[in-house]
């Protein structure tokens, strides 16, 4: 005889009847059932199989301490695994199946495992499977284990919201003690949020007879009432997972299956743990079989889902708080048998259920074992914030001692298990106060395993952990707790130990013949219950997971088909058009050398420094000297790190003696931006240095080629733009249409070059004429590829790329202003160091390929000919389409030295003669440049 | 030490499993040693093991503060791999790798060393040719590596994301086909059981509270079970290491950083090879229990508290979502933080001390797991000697003077 | 390269003003934007009378918004010239263009800004500046409790329009 519904009673909806199948067979059940309490109304008995031996497993508990029955669950297209039943509400059409266990839970073929228990006991695999290759061993036993199996499946609409939110006073669980703190902090005007992870708040006292002399569902009815009335918010399904730094709790609100669910990041002031404790099984012979099941969990089913779990019962409780429950039981219509376990070890008999219970040779028959062994108070979230726990002989449980935050434990949760003296802690933390346990009626008989007492005893119930394992790992000498619980898988199943961890600890403290505080208890970590990764994940995601940079001009490159990707950050036209890429980029390039090309330089930094100290600490920050740069001058720099290595190259303006702007690479301004604002805070005088960031307000045109100052003069602008007027490396503001201009002649490219900027709202005006201009000189746009085809012709470097993390600018050709600056600049005193200065160090070269030859692969290195030692690697390789052959750059070991040299290029194998030369295929004397 | 194997598990199953003897004994500590190693992880009991082998120094005592193998021994994310840049950083992890591969048979014990490949992957155009350079350095270096493209990815770890709407798209990748993983616990326990077997003392629960200097030699050490004195000492303490240093009075460039790792629920096998994104920094492995390891970057406030916060949970496991969505539905069963100490350039500190007789190994940061065996080794070598081995030289303490740092993440090219 | 384009929406796909339920986002245009930094910024010369902070709110069309103890951004504040004030000691930045501005207005709203940052009433700043969405932004009350102005860079306008609208549709939801 197994589970059946009750007439009446329960909190479900009995005209609200659902369907489910589970292993395949359909059944009923309502509205408010749990897929567990389904199973059991229909007298379903074995749910599960256990991980390692495969044996017949029943449901345990009525709640998160179920360990036993875990689901694949299938509902509206969705497919979810490892569900655990006790805990997930049913809904009409679940399609259920028990994992880890095929065809079906009842008649699983991995059953017969559990034959082999003797060679398969803790540990068994590190004594073996040595020889002779664990690789032969592990596509075996990596298919035995796991549970569910994932469907591949991405649900596109799974996503979770994720809420930071505030409170004064959090309280965690709605219990009765739980509800007083809350009501009474709510009436004193305090903002607070309750949690508790059931469908609605209650908690024990739908197993009282009375509260505070009303009945118990309206007793609890009012409480809530009253709490909101006062300014309290009611959070229900929400489970309290973790406790971090700062008095900041992670909340798990479910919203249904195949629902994502919400996070939610509470910070408190302060916290109220009101969290229950949970009935421990008794350590005894054949205590897995399936119809054992938690004294306190049996009364739940009565109380929350009508559900009566057996017929005839047989009671193996150590303490006076099952009482309660037997009550429950009994007023439900269940045959109670007591069995006091101080009379003697007891034996649960039968193997896919129970058959009966024996005691000191009697056997009387029963089909359901309830079990309490004490309670044991649920201290998770305590340990969590650092709180100490404390041995209580008496109860033979940790309890809340000291916390370093502010935070109180009532009711069950501090060990208090009396109703009024639950309450009466709950009133005195919601009204602040600190909570000082009374003297308490709870006692019990101590019921810990007896190691070396007969039979199979089950400590770990999901892995298979048996009070032999525990006595094995104790001869084995792994007695440390974290040893026990490794060694043995004890407390490291999906339930983490919420069942085990104390059997296990009175196991080896007994075993080692020491108390059980000396043993202690391993750390309790985060989540209290498994929660899904989607929990972290919500609306941080895909697009808006690091999202690009966008430029100011982007519809524009859209609707002259531009190819955008991703550069440094931020999204930028590639190339231009439909086709064949390579092609594109060629065609690109090639107008930009021969006629004039245009492209969209608006990502580039633009940081402005200012104040009457803003010189020289540019020239503190910055390798090269800053102080002679003229207002309407240019200069090209690298901002080192201490460590002397390049950080950033870019250009700075002058515009006045007290006012500079800082043209940093796209990808690195925020970076720069943090540079030169700590170091302004750090030995400069910070009220005479200021940074803006600028970029953003800017819009930058680059033109460049041959055609390039035709291009700027059709704009009408009021500025001399001949070669003698406006010189390389200089900057004139003007204005345009009625807009500031600012125009510096400055190139990436190799050609004359002009960069114009305006603010960014007159981005498409400027654009639009510069275009135009363009065309009528037999030029257009050219996109990002193309523009690092002709700056690496030119040699021109763009750092990360052409650079690494210990590329210092002597390497680069850049050797005056170590030699030659006599101030102090960032990064000075590493240019001193031994490694500054070997002569091995990896140098900027370019690289030619014999005639004829294919372009190099990027991340090929170098090697002399034959040779094996790196030497170096191609940063940058391409075939030229405006010089007809390949060019590559590259960092070689000394490579400023070895011009002329011919060494290899080595890829993934296979070598191609190259030679070393200087880092300039295009214009070395610069006269194009300077035109 | 009683064998372990096969024949051996059937004959102790058939009379009840009573035959075990200890995994390693609990011995009080003698008054002195020939040596002490300071650090009872996976690298202090390997630097054991190894005096004991290689040098036969077996008068040994491994003094741990807790109990064996509960730092970040026990708490890594299991990686093992070899897949770095330079010629200096290939040779030290290679070797490692190399001991890995006849560690079980070595010590006797099942580490379940699975050389099932690290994968790091490439989401662009320019993150393969980075990875071309990675790869290339690599096998200059004689290590074995392969390049793949998005196919190649796709069969040998369908579960990433190859949708058309990943952030990330998968390019292709690099692949170490010797890399893999460990069971983290079993690497302690099986250099732990061997060491004993050779007369090495381990004591665990034992406090090192300061050490005993004379004539400016270091001589021993102050524990809270008592004086021990040593011929010569090694530390291996990993994220205590500065705690150490100020005890000792030698300066060492470390930051302690809390770093965080995480564990799914078992699922049945989804996933054969360990997996790194780049982009977002996750990494990620299934264990042969079933559960999926993962892990990431630091928690960027220096701390000892073996914690973390959500920030970087988000990060780490958001990064998951977006590496393979489709396990967006598996649950997180457990998260836990341990201590890392990281040296400027991610490379760790192998050498003498600046203190006479005091040898230390540190600075592993986040990669110290995969370097057990090296660690090891090479701290005995220097104890036994009193030199470096060839390989462990580039890796003193004088090169922070030097600047001759061995920056790995330098060479990556990820902005710096 | 990998061609993106597909997988960012256009800028022009943005809807200028978007609703959800009693939620409504909406760009502003503002007349001028000055970054304005400096010692006395707080009190000084130039400066409109009200320095908001967080959590009370702005009031009227003109006022400065406090970032750092020696930086404001002024809103519709006088026309300065670019650049280094020796007067006045302060550096002068028009950022009318480089600022795009959102108005956030609805009874949930503040509930909107809670799936991006962790804010509340109870913790007042003087400073404006909040990490939302992992985007830096200016961020404070303006006319009253339920209606809030977010500044963020340009370039990242659309990644935290994107993000808005997420959340809106979050605190859309049914209310639970």
């Amino acid at each position: 005889m197994t589970g059946r519904r009750l007439a009446s009673g329960g909190l479900i909806d009995r005209k609200a009847p659902l369907r489910l199948r589970f292993d395949g067979r359909p059944y009923g059940g309502f509205a408010g059932d749990t897929i567990a309490s389904a199973l059991l109304a229909n007298g379903v008995r074995i749910v599960g199989r256990s991980f390692k031996y495969h044996r017949p497993r029943g449901v345990w508990g009525a709640w998160v301490d179920d360990p036993n029955a875990m689901m694949t669950v299938r509902l509206n297209g969705r497919e979810m695994p490892n569900v655990p039943a006790a805990t997930t509400p049913l809904e009409d059409g679940m399609d259920v199946r028990a994992v880890n266990a095929w065809p079906s839970a009842k008649y699983d073929v991995k059953g017969g495992l559990d034959l082999f228990h003797r060679w398969l006991g803790a540990g068994f695999y590190y004594k073996t499977f040595i020889w002779p290759d664990w690789h032969l061993f592990e596509p075996a036993i990596r298919k035995m284990a796991g549970l569910g199996h994932v469907s591949d499946a991405v649900y596109d609409d799974y996503v979770s919201d994720q809420v930071n939110a505030a409170c004064d006073v959090l309280v965690i669980g709605g219990g009765p003690a739980g509800l007083i703190a809350a009501r009474t902090a709510a009436e004193r005007g305090e903002a607070v949020t309750l949690v508790d992870d059931h469908p609605d708040v209650g908690g024990s006292a739908l197993q009282e007879v009375a509260i505070a002399g009303a009945d118990p569902a309206k007793w609890v009815t009012a409480q809530k009432a009253a709490f909101v009335a006062a300014g309290g918010q009611v959070l229900v399904g929400t489970t309290a997972y973790g406790v971090y730094d700062h008095q900041l709790v992670g909340l798990i609100q479910q919203f249904g299956f195949g629902a994502a669910p919400r996070r939610w990041r509470m910070r408190a002031r302060r916290i109220v743990l009101a969290t229950g404790a949970l009935d421990r099984p008794v350590t005894c012979a054949n205590n897995d079989v399936p119809g054992v099941m938690s004294l306190q969990g049996a009364a739940d089913f009565v109380t929350r889902y009508g559900v009566l779990v057996g017929q005839r019962m047989a009671v193996v409780a150590n303490n006076a708080a099952a009482e309660r429950a037997v009550a429950v039981l009994d007023g439900a219509g269940g045959r109670i048998r007591r069995v006091d376990p101080a009379k003697g070890a007891v034996t649960v008999h039968g193997r896919r259920g129970v058959a009966g219970i024996s005691q000191k040779g009697t056997r009387r028959y029963a089909d359901t074992v309830l079990m309490s062994g004490g309670l044991t108070p649920l201290v998770h979230l305590w340990r969590h914030a650092g709180g100490k726990l404390d041995w209580c002989p008496d109860r033979q449980a940790y309890l809340p001692g000291k916390s370093p935050v502010d935070m109180v434990a009532v009711g069950a949760a501090n060990g208090t298990f009396d109703l009024e003296q639950a309450l009466e802690e709950g009133q005195t933390a919601g009204a602040g106060r600190s909570v000082t346990r009374g003297p308490t009626d709870y006692h019990l008989t101590p019921l810990w395993p007896k190691p070396g007492s007969a039979g199979r005893q089950w400590i770990d119930f999901q892995h298979d952990v048996t009070l032999k394992d525990v006595e094995m790992a104790a001869r084995e000498n792994y007695v440390s707790v974290e040893h026990l619980k490794r060694y043995t898988t004890l407390g490291m199943a999906a339930d983490q130990g919420k069942t085990a961890n104390m059997a296990g600890l009175a196991a080896m403290a007994s075993v080692q013949g020491v108390s059980i505080p000396e043993v202690g208890t391993t750390t309790f970590r985060p989540p209290f219950v498994p929660i899904p990764i989607e929990a972290f994940h919500g609306q941080h995601a895909k697009t808006q997971w690091a999202p690009v940079k966008r430029l100011p001009l982007e519809d524009l490159h859209r609707a002259a088909d531009a190819a955008l990707c991703e550069y440094g950050g931020w999204l930028r036209p590639g190339w231009y058009g439909q086709g064949d890429q390579t092609a594109l980029i060629a065609q690109e390039a090639v107008m930009a050398r021969t006629h004039v090309g245009v492209f969209d330089g608006s990502s580039l930094g633009k940081i402005a420094v200012m104040g009457p100290d803003a010189k020289a600490f540019l020239n503190f920050v910055y390798y090269n000297t800053i102080t002679t740069l003229k207002p309407g001058h240019l200069r090209y720099g690298f901002m080192l790190t201490e460590g002397g290595v390049v950080y950033d190259d870019g250009v700075v303006a002058c515009l006045s003696p007290e006012s500079y702007i800082v043209s940093c690479s796209s990808s690195h301004t925020d970076g720069v931006l943090r540079h030169l604002e700590a170091w302004r805070q750090d030995g400069n005088d910070p009220d005479r240095i200021f940074v803006h960031d600028t970029t953003q307000a800017w819009a930058t045109v680059t033109v460049t080629g041959p055609k390039a100052r035709e291009v700027v003069a059709a704009l009408g602008v009021a500025c001399d733009l001949d070669k003698a007027a406006f010189a390389h490396m200089t900057l004139r503001e003007t204005t345009w249409q009625g807009d500031a201009l600012r125009i510096a002649r400055v190139s990436f490219t190799g050609d004359v070059s002009f960069e114009i900027s305006v603010t960014a709202s007159k981005a498409a005006a400027l654009w639009e004429a510069v275009i135009a201009a363009a065309r009528d000189h037999g030029g257009g746009a050219i996109g990002l590829e193309a523009v690092s085809i002709l700056r690496a012709e030119k040699g021109y470097i763009m750092v990360g790329k052409d650079t690494d993390g210990e590329t210092m600018p002597h390497d680069l050709g850049f050797w005056a202003p170590r030699q030659k600056k006599t101030t102090a600049f960032v990064g000075d005193r590493s240019l001193r160091s031994e490694n500054a200065n070997r002569t091995s160090r990896k140098m900027l070269v370019g690289l030619r390929v014999q005639d004829g030859a294919a372009a190099l692969a990027t991340g090929a290195h170098v090697v002399l000919p034959g040779g094996e030692v790196s030497l170096g690697y191609v940063t940058f390789s391409y075939d030229s389409p405006t010089l007809g052959h390949p060019i590559a750059l590259a960092l070689v070991d000394n490579g400023a030295n070895r011009h002329g040299e011919g060494v290899e290029a080595w890829h993934m194998g296979s070598r191609q003669s190259v030679t070393i030369c200087a880092p300039c295929f295009y214009d070395a004397e610069g006269e194009k440049l300077h035109a | 030490m009683s064998k372990y194997s096969m024949f051996r598990l059937l004959r102790e199953g058939l009379t009840g499993n009573r035959g075990w003897g200890q995994a390693w004994r609990s011995p009080t500590p003698k008054a002195a040693y020939d040596a002490i190693v300071v650090g009872g992880g996976g690298h202090g009991l390997a630097t054991a093991y190894y005096l004991a082998k290689n040098h036969g120094i077996t008068n040994v005592a491994v003094i741990e503060k807790g109990w064996l193998g509960g730092g970040n021994t026990g708490r890594n994310t299991t990686v093992i791999r070899s897949n770095y840049f330079y010629p200096e950083s290939a040779a030290l992890y290679d070797f490692s790798v190399r001991l890995y591969e006849g560690l079980s048979q070595d010590l006797n014990y099942n580490v379940m060393f699975s050389q099932r490949g690290m994968l790091m992957l490439a989401h662009s155009e320019p993150e393969m040719e980075m990875a071309a350079r990675q790869c290339n350095a690599m096998r200059l270096n004689g290590l074995d590596a392969e390049l793949l493209d998005r196919d190649q990815v796709r069969r040998l770890a369908p579960v990433l994301n190859f949708r058309d709407d990943a952030r990330y798209p998968v390019h292709g990748g690099v692949i170490q086909p010797r890399g893999g993983t460990g069971r983290h616990d079993a690497v302690a326990w099986g250099y732990a059981r061997a060491a004993d077997a050779l007369g090495i003392d381990i004591i665990q629960n034992c406090e090192v509270l300061d050490f005993i200097t004379e004539a400016g030699r270091c001589v021993g050490v102050t524990t809270s079970l008592g004086d021990i004195r040593g011929g010569v000492l090694g530390a291996a303490v990993a994220g205590h290491s500065s705690v150490l240093a100020q005890l000792g009075g030698y300066d060492l460039p470390i930051t302690s950083y809390a770093l965080q790792a995480f564990v799914s629920e078992p699922l049945k096998p989804v996933l054969d090879t360990v997996v790194l994104s780049p982009a977002t920094g996750t990494y990620v492995s299934q264990s042969d229990k079933g559960g999926l390891v993962i892990g990431g970057g630091l928690d960027r406030v220096p701390s000892y508290g073996q914690n973390g916060n959500m920030p970087v949970q988000e990060t780490v496991l958001g990064g998951l979502a977006e590496m393979m969505p489709a396990l967006a539905k598996v649950k997180l069963l457990r998260h836990w933080g341990g201590i890392v100490d990281v040296t400027p350039d991610s490379s760790p500190i192998i050498g003498p001390s600046g203190v006479e007789g005091l040898y230390l190994n540190c600075g592993w940061g986040t990669g110290g797991f995969k370097a057990i065996p090296a660690g090891g080794y090479f701290l005995a070598h220097l104890m036994a000697n009193g030199a470096h081995h060839e390989i462990s030289r580039p890796f003193d303490l004088t090169r922070f003077e030097t600047g001759m740092l061995v920056d790995e993440s330098a060479a990556s090219g990820i902005p710096h | 390269m990998r061609d993106d384009r597909n997988k960012w929406r256009a800028p022009s796909a943005f809807s200028n003003k978007v609703t959800v339920g009693a939620l409504t986002m909406a760009q502003q245009t503002l007349a001028r934007q000055t970054l304005v930094s400096g010692v006395r910024v707080h009190a000084g010369a130039g400066v409109a009378s009200q320095v908001v902070s967080w959590p009370d709110p702005a009031h009227g069309d003109s006022y400065a918004v406090g970032l750092r103890r020696d930086q404001v951004l002024m809103v519709n504040g006088l026309s300065l010239p670019d650049g280094w004030d020796a007067q006045a000691r302060q550096a002068v930045s028009d950022m009318t263009d480089g600022f795009v501005v959102y108005d956030l207005s609805g009874p949930r709203a503040l509930q909107v800004l809670q799936r991006g940052a962790d804010i509340t009433d109870g913790v007042p700043s003087a400073s404006a500046l909040r990490r939302l969405f992992g985007l830096d932004v200016v961020l404070y009350r303006i006319g009253g409790p339920d209606r809030f102005r977010m500044h963020v860079e340009r370039a990242r306008a659309q990644a935290l329009q994107e993000a808005l609208e997420s959340a809106m549709g979050f605190v859309g939801r049914k209310a639970d």
